[in-house]
């Protein structure tokens, strides 16, 4: 039988040691889950969606296609796509795709 | 005075609709007012039960929709409290036995003669569900602190709004205070911040409720109870009364001691 004091204590302790408590883990899960029953999107889709980008976006400049990511962002009741496209800088660049935009 | 018709879902099953129903209903007609419950889950009734009405069914809503009775003779009274009514579900037909228009039908019929008719959804958002939201005035949307009704309750908040039917408003059902404190259940505010809509109750997990489920006798209409409380805190807050909401932190035992020997009132 645990107390509140030392449930508040074992809590505080936890924290300070930076230990994770599942209903922190529940909380992340059903936010990660949460942006893609809204939307009927799946990481498939998404990662069908930033080849596509990626693709698009290549036409134009060198992308580092490596670290290129489409996230999913939960705000309440809203969500939105974030692209991150990194570009590879002139400076430094390996080469340039040899596609001319048609 | 025109009656609310207040819907009771969830999405995910075993969360706790149909004890909210009942012990809201219970609650509502114990302070006087004049309550219908109708039980929508087809062919898996259970209000009935919950409510101990099961041996005076005669009728139905089957009956009801069909025409082979009238409305008030599928109306079984509750005789604990003044006004409350029970219309059971069919238990031999399926969810095809009633269309969203005849729940609207059946409401309307029901809102001049009552302040609150509560409809309990069955579980899912096929059939069922459209016929409890279809009459709605007020969708009461009950989970639990655990992923998967979370996730369910996200789903079903979002096809209210799509329905025009919002803003749901939420009940937070078996929320355990010790294992919140350790940090090994969602907090109501946890649960808040991810489904961003209205709290209008938090209710503590307690055995009673089971044992009020045997005996088939609402929770709400034991004043000893904290699990009780937290139902008719509800009922007050759907009367439009400002009820600060408890803390489901257990009372320790010089605190009941304190309470016992001032002769006081336990809630």
């Amino acid at each position: 039988m645990t107390s509140p004091w030392s449930a508040a204590l074992q809590l505080t302790v936890d924290k300070v040691l930076g230990r994770k408590h599942s209903a922190t883990n529940a909380k992340s899960r059903i936010r990660a889950l949460l942006p893609y029953d809204r939307t009927d999107l799946n990481p498939t889709i998404m990662e069908k969606m930033k080849d596509e980008i990626v693709a698009v976006i290549g036409k134009y400049a060198a992308v580092d296609v490596d670290r290129a990511a489409v996230k999913m962002v939960l705000d309440h009741h809203s969500q939105s796509l974030t692209a991150e496209i990194p570009l590879r800088t002139v400076t430094g660049r390996t080469k340039r795709p040899d596609t001319s935009p048609a | 005075m025109a009656a609310k018709v207040i819907t009771v879902t969830s999405g995910k099953g075993g969360v706790g609709k149909t004890t909210t129903v009942a012990n809201l209903a219970a609650a509502l007609a114990a302070e006087g007012q004049r309550v219908v419950c109708i039980d929508l889950d087809i062919g898996l009734r259970n209000l009935d039960v919950v409510l101990g009405l099961e041996n005076r069914i005669v009728y139905d809503l089957v009956h009801v929709v069909e025409g082979s009775c009238r409305l008030r003779q599928a109306m079984i009274k509750d005789k604990r409290v003044p006004e409350l009514y029970l219309i059971p579900a069919a238990q031999t037909r399926d969810k095809s036995a009633v269309t969203p228009e005849d729940m609207v039908r059946v409401c309307n019929e029901l809102r001049a003669d009552f302040d609150f008719v509560f409809l309990d959804c069955p579980a899912g958002i096929e059939a069922g569900f459209r016929n409890a939201l279809a009459p709605s005035d007020m969708v009461l949307v009950v989970t639990n602190p655990e992923v998967a009704a979370v996730r369910d309750a996200d789903r079903i908040i979002g096809l209210v709004e799509a329905e025009q039917k919002g803003p749901a408003q939420l009940i937070l059902n078996r929320v355990r205070y010790a294992m919140v404190e350790r940090g090994e259940m969602l907090s109501t505010e946890d649960v808040l911040d991810i489904l961003a809509i209205d709290l209008i109750g938090v209710v503590p997990e307690d055995p009673a409720v089971i044992t009020a489920g045997n005996l088939g006798s609402p929770a709400s209409l034991d004043k000893e109870l904290l699990v009780g409380q937290a139902y008719r805190d509800i009922a007050a807050r759907l009367l439009g009364r400002d009820v600060p909401f408890m803390s489901l932190k257990p009372k320790t035992w010089y605190q009941k001691l304190g309470t016992f020997l001032n002769g006081g009132d336990t809630k």
